[in-house]
């Protein structure tokens, strides 16, 4: 079985020893603990994706139609978690087809399909994070939220951490603290703002369950541990400070007072008194502005409806706790409805039977709490996982709890009476060489109490055995590569990657991999490249490598630069907040020259125009380039639009701007620095990110550059730009951190050679690691920096130097006790031992993470190694100096070697290692790799190319004006008002007032009348005579169109009306009407399709009077009110319709020559209108919509 | 096991017409592919109107599909309403109250109106509306913080470089009505109809030709009418019902209430216009190609919203005992968008093509919806897709068979 789907083939995948005997366990039970423990590769996601496949079928047969209701599927991983449904579907189909369970065979195929459905209607599968928004979604309302808030908005999550910070600074009662912090704290560029360090602190809190003071108290205990005998009261106090630190041995405190003599010693002990009162007193500020800032973030984020994921991890767990011992907690949680939470408990528990963890390692302590809540002891719980692979402590993933669970059979607040562990050692990743590799390297390492072993947590190594056949092509090439080359400058340093004139780390494996994939190396066996991954510890050397990979030919992809460091996302910022005020001069040349657009480079005609960009364009169309011209065109045509983009999301106007400035196919070359491909991908990802961001809210310009205001600062805080489609690049460049869970053909471990010392707690302002919280001590104290204190490189203490081991003796310290001492452990540290806990936890996890890094490869394992050696022992603190022990590259050059293993290996008793094993003269025939040129990455939007607008519907009555001038008609019709043609006057004579009601609307109302009257069988003499009926029905249609017409105005109508029904009951057509013979249809609908070229129109009548004969002879008529005497232009009109009418009587079957049509005129004008038109006129007049184009 | 609840989720029986599958990276790539089709097709003169693109739910694909259309050169309509609170005509009548409302006014607030195109009912000599660089040169010299209207006559009075015509405006908000429901539909009847006679034709003025905009701001203004004379009655209601009072506040947040109810025309204007309808829509039309977008696990089928806990649903779908005269929700066996997606194949005449995208922004997986699996489709290749989205577009081979059959078709 593997977990890798290549190897797949037509054997379906079977669960084998580990993975076998955990899984039998599991169904052996009704409840109970599970746990795997698994290497990388060893098919951990597979065996929980049967598990829970195999549930679901057993749960069916045995009765229950809605068996995916029970069992919950769950992984940290978000990338892995929305692969959960579709696994657990296809591995339904396997089970039940190849009838790899017993259960199988008694299933239908239409049960089997069925099955696969309600799978994927599944509720608990996906995100540990998911599963408790679920959760959380029960319970908003009674934790005080009106709606359910959204989760994870990163951009209004700064926000309200901002607008908390804000509200503080303007809060009387903190400012004072405020400043003093700042002071304490100053802004530097590596170094956590005091904001950073409130908000690390309120996530720490809630994702450990911590009042504010209790959180005080870890505060202080780390620093009396700093201060073991308190405030010191003489220099002895400072010399058994330094020897409880060190150690007492060697002679430590003697150096001390060696070191520090005469008035220098009162000099310190009076620095270091007044260092300890005001770190006393800046933990009292940081506490009190702490617990305000609590208090302001729990009302604003109600207030915006925005949480983060551990906020809902630590809501979830509050309301559920009913043990009323928290002290973290407002009082609000203690007055909730006891009975709501019972039934939401139990639904949930009743409802969720079994539980299954991926990834378990990677569970946080507040998440795991949640989780707690709906798991009883009656649960079945399968987790997997491998503390190995924990390498999340920076984001509070706690590995222990997994742990926990393998050793002691305790887990989510159960101390299980069943609890099985199993381990898997068989990787289905790597070929056998790169895990005897992997093996010779970690081994040691994590058996070592100075690296992978170092902190807390049991890291006892399982060898990776590998299930993969080696040399599937029955050649010996290697599979363990090492770059070979001299070392320049420090190990880790720019030099050292890449030295002017010199080859270094990074070109070495650059010139590798390059002459690699052109001679075969890393190819398949059909000669195509292997795919490339790059992983580093971390962003510092990225450039130089970049550099050096291009240098060589390579396309180099990087998958972690930030969205907003992307000049086509820059220029969106840019214009947004340009259209705040763009008539604004200032604003206007700082989108010209300052923005990636640099639309200007001579200022001086602009300046003579004070930027007025209309001014530009009108006067000096010749003064400025195409491409200008464009550019000013798009943003005026912006400006003149932006009045609408208060109103409409961001995502929308945000494309508007994309789609003026053609960002996506950049015309002008202003974005030419990024991919084309990359660019559009960018672009399309900030639209979909703002569309996220702004579920049912909505930001203007000014809102939305409020809202990413910290991105534009900081982009590698914002989100990533996207991966693009197809292989466009050779090389992948990854951090390790995002590479877990990944896997390539092609794996180099980059830039080994830093210090992994450098960036402990040390460095660090704030601590929150476990049960470990501390705060440095304040910069702000006059410390005398010239007095040494050894070993400490910043004496008392300073953090000006970021290259030292140590802050001082007052704060955390990278030594290493050796290098003090020499009779010392080779695994202590220097310090306090808190903070030595700390530096220890953090630096074993640095371990971790190169092993994952070095497990992601399938084919081929690649490692730079210098032939240089300093003869200095660095094993502890450099990935380099392991990987060549590991390696036992020591002292070797440039030859392939061989590794013994001495038959400790389970894959190997020798591996190959190449070294620099690649055809340096190999040449590469670029391009090689597939290109994308795309339409969108190339041409602009065809807007205003667009095939100019043609109607679509028309009615008879509307073809005459629009086809004789479209371009007058067009807004009437869109706008479905009747399309006025030139008439003329309304006789002065008429009884008509047009007080109200205009000529149009007079017309309206009699008509109306006239064929109600007509509909409601109205007789002749009651037509004649005026009667109470005709008056009616005359005043229903007229308060139609306004009840507001007065008295006057509707009798002077009424008398008109009596004029217009004296020619109607005069007409041919009224004799047709009361004719016994016919059978009338009043406004009788008449709809057909005309088609012009290759587009159709609709044309949609609606015939006042069809009247048919005794012989099936029709007439349709149209009545017309008139006004006016009728101008040749109305004449036309009307024949025109009746034209239309014949036309759609034609479309709808009937033989033209048997359907008579007439328009009757009634009014000032009472006359009988006959076409002498054909219908295919229509399709003439229609031809004219065309017009030239 | 019973079988009668296996109806609804039981195998398709699809129709003969062939069906291929183009599958892109993201929701926007996927957009971009489905409107190249669209593009190759008309290119292979197809008529517009023997292509229709069909989607499950419209909200999250309109602005993509809208964007790729403009990309490919075609003018796309989107058969649901007007969202008209986006909308100027909206914005316009929204912006009056707003200034109507307060005692004390911004400059932002004030000039908000003549941003959005307000001129006077019986327009005199003057041009209006006032050019949009002289609203925002006024923004830069008139005073930001909130006065009164009359203060805000004089401050205007005052700046000799402020257009004239601001005070046009200051006079008439300084002559409102108080917000009785005649005066609230009288006044704003009046600023939609200056709208629709200077503020509309500005619209078309500054359009493509194809009239994307014009046509939407149309329809607003027909729907906005509607909306100020629903508002009379509604007004008075909510007066009598001591529910609002008579503040210009009350009546924008009671337009709001009666805007987003989303009713109004849905029907389109230009012939020239490629149809995006959702899929409810498009049962029992006979479209040669369609084009069948969003083909994901998460949008098509949606997830079921039902309130009812799975297993009632479960037993009524069964039928079994009592619940047997209980009628079972199509819903909840993803019912109803299965059979829309039936509808949606049936209406293909000549090739279906289904549409998908693999991942989100962020990466994460997005699987293909489950139905496919019941469908037979040809997935184009990866370098037919690339050829079609290139600038050098080519009809996939998988699709040219069928095209050349329309126009044989079409020549009979």
């Amino acid at each position: 079985m593997s977990d890798d789907p290549d190897d797949g083939d037509a054997d379906p995948l079977v669960l084998r020893d580990a993975q076998r005997a955990i899984r039998d366990a599991y169904f052996d039970h009704e409840a109970g603990l599970f746990v795997l423990s698994c290497v990388p590769g060893a098919g951990k996601s597979v065996v929980a994706h049967h598990i829970a496949a195999e549930d679901v079928l057993r749960r069916y047969v045995a009765g229950d139609p809605t068996p995916e209701q029970h069992v919950a599927v769950i992984s940290f991983n978000r990338d892995e978690a929305a692969d959960i449904v579709p696994k657990i579907c296809d591995r339904l189909q396997t089970i039940v087809e190849h009838d790899l369970v017993p259960v199988a065979t008694d299933v239908s195929d239409a049960e089997l399909h069925y099955l696969r459905q309600r799978v994927q209607q599944a509720p608990y599968v996906g995100t540990i994070d998911g599963l408790l928004r679920g959760l959380f979604q029960n319970v908003a309302h009674e934790v005080g939220f009106d709606e359910m808030p959204s989760v994870g908005n990163d951009a209004l999550l700064k926000r309200v951490h901002r607008d908390c910070y804000g509200s503080l600074r303007d809060d009387p009662e903190h400012d004072q603290r405020l400043r003093d912090l700042e002071a304490a704290y100053p802004d530097a560029e590596y170094d956590d703002s005091v904001a950073e360090m409130l908000e690390a602190a309120l996530t720490y809190c809630r994702d450990q369950r911590l009042s504010t003071e209790t959180f005080r108290s870890e505060l202080v205990r780390t620093r009396d541990s700093v201060y073991p005998t308190g405030k010191p009261e003489s220099f002895g106090d400072i010399v058994n400070s330094v020897e409880q630190f060190v150690g007492r041995s060697d002679r430590v405190g003697d150096r001390v007072r060696e070191a520090v003599v005469g008035s220098d010693r009162e000099r310190l002990v009076n620095a270091d008194r007044e260092l300890y009162d005001a770190w006393c007193d800046r933990i009292d500020d940081f506490c009190a502005v702490l617990s305000a800032y609590r208090s302001l973030y729990r009302e604003t984020v109600r207030e915006y409806g925005v949480l983060d994921h551990t906020d809902v991890a630590f809501l979830v767990d509050a309301y559920f706790d009913d043990s009323g011992e928290r002290s973290d907690l407002p009082d609000s949680f203690r007055t909730i409805d006891d009975s709501h939470r019972e039934r939401i408990l139990q639904r949930y528990r009743s409802g969720i039977r079994s539980l299954i963890v991926d990834e378990a390692q990677d569970v946080s302590a507040i998440q795991h709490a949640a989780l707690s809540h709906i798991v009883t002891d009656e649960s079945r719980v399968f987790a997997c996982g491998d503390v190995l692979q924990g390498i999340y402590l920076w984001r509070h993933a706690d590995p222990t709890w997994f742990d926990t669970a393998a050793t002691d059979g305790t887990y989510l607040g159960v101390d299980w009476d069943t609890h099985e562990t199993r381990t898997a050692t068989t990787t289905y990743r790597c070929v056998p060489d790169i895990a005897a590799g992997i093996n010779a390297i970690a081994e040691p390492m994590f058996a070592d109490s100075a690296r992978g072993n170092l902190g807390d947590l049991d890291t006892q190594y399982s060898r990776l055995n590998a299930a993969r056949s080696g040399d599937s092509d029955g050649d010996d090439d290697p599979a363990m590569h090492v770059s070979s080359f001299t070392g320049v400058g420090r190990p880790g340093s720019a030099r050292w990657a890449d030295p002017d004139g010199a080859v270094g780390e990074a070109n070495m494996l650059a010139t590798h991999i390059s002459r690699g994939l052109a001679d075969g190396t890393f190819c398949d066996d059909e000669g195509e490249p292997l795919s490339v991954t790059v992983l580093f510890r971390r962003g510092t050397r990225m450039p130089e490598y970049e550099n050096a990979f291009t240098a060589e030919g390579l396309r180099v992809h990087t998958a972690s630069e930030g969205l907003f460091d992307c000049p086509a996302v820059e220029t969106v910022c840019a214009v947004c907040e340009w259209l705040i005020a763009p008539g604004s001069a200032q604003r206007t040349t700082e989108l010209l020259t300052d923005s990636p657009l640099n639309a200007v480079s001579d200022t001086e005609l602009f300046e003579s125009h004070s930027w007025d960009l209309d001014r530009i364009c009108d006067d000096n169309q010749a003064d400025i380039t195409d491409d200008q011209r464009r550019t000013f065109c798009g943003l005026l045509r912006l400006r003149d639009r932006s009045d609408i983009f208060h109103r409409q999301p961001a995502s929308t106007y945000v494309e508007e701007i994309i789609e003026a400035l053609a960002l996506r196919s950049d015309p002008n070359g202003c974005l030419s620095d990024t991919d084309p491909n990359q660019r559009v991908a960018n672009v399309d990802a900030l639209v979909e990110t703002l569309s996220q961001w702004e579920g049912d809210t909505q930001y203007s310009p000014s809102a939305l550059i409020d809202l990413v205001a910290p991105f534009r600062e900081d982009p590698a805080a914002g989100p990533s730009q996207p991966s693009t489609t197809g292989a466009r690049y050779d090389v992948e460049f990854r951090t390790a951190h995002r590479a877990k869970g990944d896997q390539d053909d092609v794996v180099v471990i980059a830039d080994p050679g830093f210090s992994n010392w450098s960036q402990g707690p040390h460095t660090q302002r704030i601590i929150t690691q476990g049960s470990i919280a501390g705060l440095a001590p304040p910069t702000t104290t006059d410390v005398p920096s010239e007095i040494t204190i050894p070993p400490f490189d910043n004496g008392l203490y300073g953090t000006e130097d970021g290259w030292s081991r140590d802050a001082g003796l007052r704060w955390a310290t990278a030594h290493w006790r050796t290098a003090v001492s020499e009779s010392a452990e080779r695994d202590v540290l220097v310090g306090p031992d808190r903070l030595q806990e700390v530096a220890k936890n953090e630096r074993a996890e640095v371990w971790r993470l190169l092993y994952v890094a070095l497990t992601r490869a399938r084919d081929h394992l690649v490692v730079p190694l210098p032939r240089s050696d300093r003869g200095e022992d660095h094993t502890r603190d450099r990935w380099l100096d392991t990987l060549r022990d590991g390696l036992d590259f020591r002292e070797r050059g440039t030859e392939p070697y061989e590794l013994k293993r001495d038959g400790s290996d389970p894959n190997r008793n020798a591996i190959d290692i190449g070294v620099n094993d690649v055809d340096l003269f190999a040449q590469r025939s670029l391009p090689a790799l597939q290109t994308t040129n795309t339409d969108v990455s190339n041409s602009r939007p065809q807007r205003d190319s667009l095939d100019p607008w043609v109607p679509r519907f028309l009615s008879p009555s509307t073809l005459y004006p629009l086809t004789e001038s479209v371009d007058t008609y067009t807004l009437p019709h869109l706008l479905g008002e009747p399309l006025h043609t030139e008439t003329n006057d309304v006789p002065a004579d008429l009884p008509l007032r047009f007080d109200r009601l205009g000529p149009e609307e007079v017309g309206t109302c009699l008509h109306t009348a006239l064929t109600r009257l007509v509909l409601r069988d109205t007789d002749e003499q009651t037509l004649r005579t005026m009667g109470p009926k005709v008056r009616t029905v005359f005043d229903e249609a007229v308060d139609e169109v306004s009840t507001r017409v007065s008295e006057d105005e509707r009798d002077g109508m009424f008398v008109f009306f009596e004029t217009v029904l004296g020619d109607f009951l005069d007409s041919a057509l009224w004799e047709r009407i009361v004719d016994p013979e016919t059978d009338v249809s009043v406004e009788r609908p008449l709809d057909g399709l005309a088609e012009i070229n290759d587009l159709e129109v609709e044309i949609h009548g609606q015939t006042d009077f069809l009247i048919e004969d005794s012989n099936g002879d029709r007439v349709v008529t149209d009545v017309k009110i008139s006004l006016t005497e009728p101008t040749p232009e109305t004449q036309r009109r009307y024949e025109l319709q009746i034209a239309a009418y014949a036309f759609l009587a034609q479309k709808n079957g009937d033989a033209d020559s048997l359907v008579q049509r007439t328009v009757e005129t009634f009014g000032v004008t009472s006359e009988t209108t006959t076409t002498s038109w054909p219908a295919e006129i229509i399709q003439k007049r229609l031809q004219r919509l065309l017009g030239a184009q | 096991m019973e079988s009668d609840r296996f109806a609804l989720s039981g195998p398709i029986d699809t129709p003969e017409t062939p069906a291929v599958e183009i599958v892109s990276r993201t929701r926007r790539d996927e957009a971009r592919s489905a409107m190249a089709v669209v593009a190759a097709l008309r290119e292979r003169d197809v008529p517009i109107r023997d292509v229709a693109v069909v989607v499950r739910d419209l909200d999250p694909n309109e602005e993509p599909l809208f964007r790729a259309a403009l990309q490919y050169g075609i003018a796309p309509v989107f058969w649901t309403q007007l969202r008209v609170t986006q909308t100027r005509p909206y914005a316009l009548i929204e912006s009056v109250c707003a200034v109507l409302a307060q005692d004390r006014v911004g400059r932002d607030t004030l000039l908000r109106p003549l941003e959005l195109r307000w001129s006077p009912v019986d327009s005199t000599a003057e041009a209006w509306p006032i050019e949009p660089e002289e609203v925002h040169r006024a923004k830069t010299e008139l005073p930001a913080s909130p006065r009164s209207v009359s203060e805000w006559i004089e401050a205007i009075r005052s700046t000799d470089t402020v257009d004239e015509r601001l005070r046009t405006f200051g006079d008439w908000i300084d002559s409102a009505p108080r917000p009785e429901p005649e005066s609230v539909v009288s006044l704003l009847d009046e600023v939609v109809s200056a709208y629709a006679e200077r503020g509309l034709p500005e619209t078309m003025a500054a359009d493509s030709p194809a009239l994307l905009d014009t046509e939407t701001d149309a329809r607003a203004v027909v729907r906005v009418r509607t909306l100020v004379q629903q508002l009379r009655h509604k007004f008075a209601d909510r007066l009598e019902a001591g529910t609002m009072e008579r503040s210009w506040n009350d009546v924008a947040e009671l337009a709001g209430v009666i805007a987003t109810q989303r009713p109004g025309r849905r029907e389109h204007s230009n012939a020239r216009a490629l149809d995006i309808f959702e899929a409810n829509d498009i049962w029992a039309l006979e479209i040669p190609f369609v084009i069948a977008v969003g083909m994901t696990e998460t949008e098509w089928p949606q997830p079921s919203q039902s309130a009812l806990p799975a297993a009632f649903q479960e037993a009524i779908l069964r039928g079994e005992g009592e619940s047997e005269t209980l009628a079972p929700q199509p819903a909840w066996a993803g019912g109803r968008d299965r059979d829309q997606f039936v509808d949606t194949l049936q209406s293909a005449g000549q090739c279906l093509v289904v549409t998908r995208h693999t991942h989100t922004v962020d990466g994460d997986e997005v699987p293909p919806s489950p139905l496919l699996e019941h469908l037979d489709t040809q997935c184009i290749s990866e370098a037919s897709r690339r050829q079609l989205i290139s600038p050098d577009r080519a009809l996939p081979p998988e699709m040219r068979g069928f095209v050349v059959e329309a126009s044989e078709g079409n020549d009979e």
